[in-house]
């Protein structure tokens, strides 16, 4: 260690503020680098999760219209996930 | 010679499965170097017997125009490969080094100019260098404009291609121009350091900051790849399963 | 298809690609002589940069005259800049860049033609127009003769460099802003060097070295630039 004491690191003989700054703003850098992929992420997720949705809604309407398979309750179960799914693409 | 490796590479769900495993490498690995050379270089090496203690931010100020330089040639080298093999993992790797080396190049500039002050007492001169990382700036932000103002991703991918060989072949020429100008117009100008031979007790903290910044955007790089094969592979089997 | 038409009794190939090259030339020309506006309004504006600067500086003689070199020429680089915007853009609009696309001539020489035509009609004629603003400007008088040379040599660089954004950016809407980031770091070579020759000849140096280096980037645009920007046309419309 080549400061004495905390407030002398600090002060780094009057040119704390220009290294802290300068480290600082480094910081920041590394920080934006590392969220804006997560950030990123998420949200390309939440729209390929959304276009799967959509596409296995729409299978599910062909079902429903064609009327093939099962009995309606279940069927009036599925067209309200269908719904749901809507609203929240619309969202 | 076996080139089944090279069609490999290409391929975005082998590389995104290969990378998932280097991912916690690069983290540890990238995160533990910069903070062991940072902390290093500002409290355990001696100051500089002229610049006093603010000399202390060359552990951030190198090796980010290191990067921001490199990144520029490595994106040129992606975009050779875009055009010669039509490789989409290149091109996605050209999508995603732009804005890291952008910020980079940003983090460059700014802490040369807070270095500028108590070093020569001014924020900014047109100095040689200076000017070449600013004009370099300017390169990464037609890149990155050019890849934002067109909408199919197929001609963006060449466009920007070109774009970015056109930038390297100029990038010597115009460092050779500026050089020229500065010398002509002041004489007496401040030069950047004159690379002085360091001591070793700051040298290493330097090259461990350059090494850790270098991971440091492979992490970066590998993080925003991943992104871009999901986003761009959404139609195939594999990225559904992945998401769902 | 109007390029093909007019060589049928040219056999050589190389003779052929040469033909259409005048063709294009030719039909580049009439266009703009037939609506001069799009030409003449860089000019007008080159004319009112360098009334801007006195206005917004000082009328003082010895300013002017130290600034009227860089005046001049960044003048002149806006201008340029400004007119390449419908380089490609207007040929898009009505078909023709489609049509030389699919010429069978080699695209970098037809590309090369429709810059030379550019140049004919930008930067040529903004040449011609800077000994007026010269005079306007107070540039000395031994600084005349490097600021000419600088302007024939370094305006077909700006023609050529700035071709290469104007065809990346030929299908963006309103990209004129765009072309304009793409194109300025490519041009600041061809400024240092061009006002370098002017301000050396000022303080009565050699600026031979200056003009030869301009000469070389005029050599490797012209080499180097019409494969860039066929290519980027090429990838564009594909």
């Amino acid at each position: 260690m080549y400061f004495d004491s905390w407030s002398g690191f600090l002060a780094m003989e009057g040119h704390g503020l220009y290294v802290w700054s300068a480290y600082a703003i480094a910081l920041a850098v590394i920080a934006y680098n590392l969220i804006a992929p997560l950030m990123a992420k998420r949200r390309v997720i939440v729209q390929v999760r959304r276009q799967v949705r959509l596409v296995q809604r729409k299978v599910i309407v062909n079902e429903v219209t064609t009327g093939s398979g099962d009995d309606t309750e279940n069927r009036t179960e599925r067209q309200e996930e269908g719904l749901e799914s809507v609203k929240r693409s619309a969202q | 010679m076996n080139w089944t490796f090279f069609h490999k590479l290409g391929s975005p769900k082998w590389f995104y499965d290969i990378s998932g495993k280097w991912l916690p490498w690069l983290q540890v690995l990238s995160l533990v170097l910069i903070l062991v050379a940072l902390v290093w270089g500002l409290a355990f090496t001696p100051p500089d017997y002229l610049q006093g203690n603010s000399y202390r931010i060359i552990f951030i100020h190198v090796p980010a125009s290191f990067l921001a330089q490199s990144v520029y040639v490595m994106m040129a080298t992606a975009a050779a490969v875009t055009l010669i093999w039509k490789i989409k993992l290149a091109d996605m790797a050209l999508k995603v080094m732009a804005p890291i080396g952008a910020s980079f190049c940003i983090l460059s500039l700014v802490t040369g100019a807070i270095w500028g002050q108590p070093t020569w007492g001014t924020w900014w001169v047109w100095d040689a260098r200076l000017t070449a990382m600013l004009i370099l700036l300017f390169l990464y932000i037609g890149i990155i404009a050019l890849r934002g103002a067109i909408h199919t991703t197929e001609a963006a991918a060449k466009a920007c291609s070109i774009l970015s060989l056109v930038g390297v072949v100029n990038i010597p020429i115009i460092k050779f121009s500026v050089d020229w100008w500065n010398t002509l117009h002041q004489g007496a100008t401040l030069k950047l350091t004159e690379k002085p031979s360091m001591a070793a007790e700051m040298l290493w903290p330097l090259l461990l900051a350059i090494l850790g910044f270098y991971l440091f955007f492979t992490l970066v790089m590998v993080l925003r790849l991943r992104i871009e094969i999901i986003s761009r592979e959404r139609k195939t089997r594999w990225v559904k399963e992945l998401v769902s | 298809m109007a390029i093909g038409g007019k060589m049928s009794n040219v056999d050589q190939p190389s003779m052929r690609g040469f033909s259409a090259c005048l063709a294009l030339i030719r039909r580049d020309l009439t266009l703009t002589f037939r609506s001069p506006g799009q030409a003449i309004n860089p000019m007008v504006f080159f004319l009112m940069v360098a009334t801007l600067f006195p206005l917004g500086i000082a009328p003082d003689r010895e300013v002017l005259s130290e600034l009227a070199a860089g005046v001049i020429w960044i003048g002149a680089l806006l201008a340029v800049l400004l007119s390449l915007d419908s380089l490609f853009k207007s040929d898009q609009d009505d078909g023709a860049l489609d049509q030389l696309l699919m010429s069978p001539h080699p695209l970098p020489l037809l590309v090369l033609a429709k810059v030379f035509s550019h140049w004919l009609t930008s930067g040529f004629c903004l040449t011609l127009m800077a000994p007026l603003l010269a005079i306007m400007l107070h540039l000395p008088s031994e600084a005349f003769y490097p600021l000419m040379i600088t302007l024939l040599l370094g305006t077909p660089v700006l023609s050529l460099a700035g071709a290469i954004g104007s065809a990346l950016t030929v299908r963006v809407q309103r990209g004129g802003v765009l072309l304009t980031l793409l194109a300025l770091p490519l041009y600041i070579p061809v400024l240092i060097f061009a006002t370098g020759a002017v301000s050396a000849a000022m303080q009565n140096m050699p600026y031979t070295g200056h003009i030869l280096w301009l000469a070389v980037f005029l050599i490797l645009g012209i080499c180097l630039a019409p494969l860039a920007i066929a290519g980027a046309l090429r990838v564009i419309n594909e």
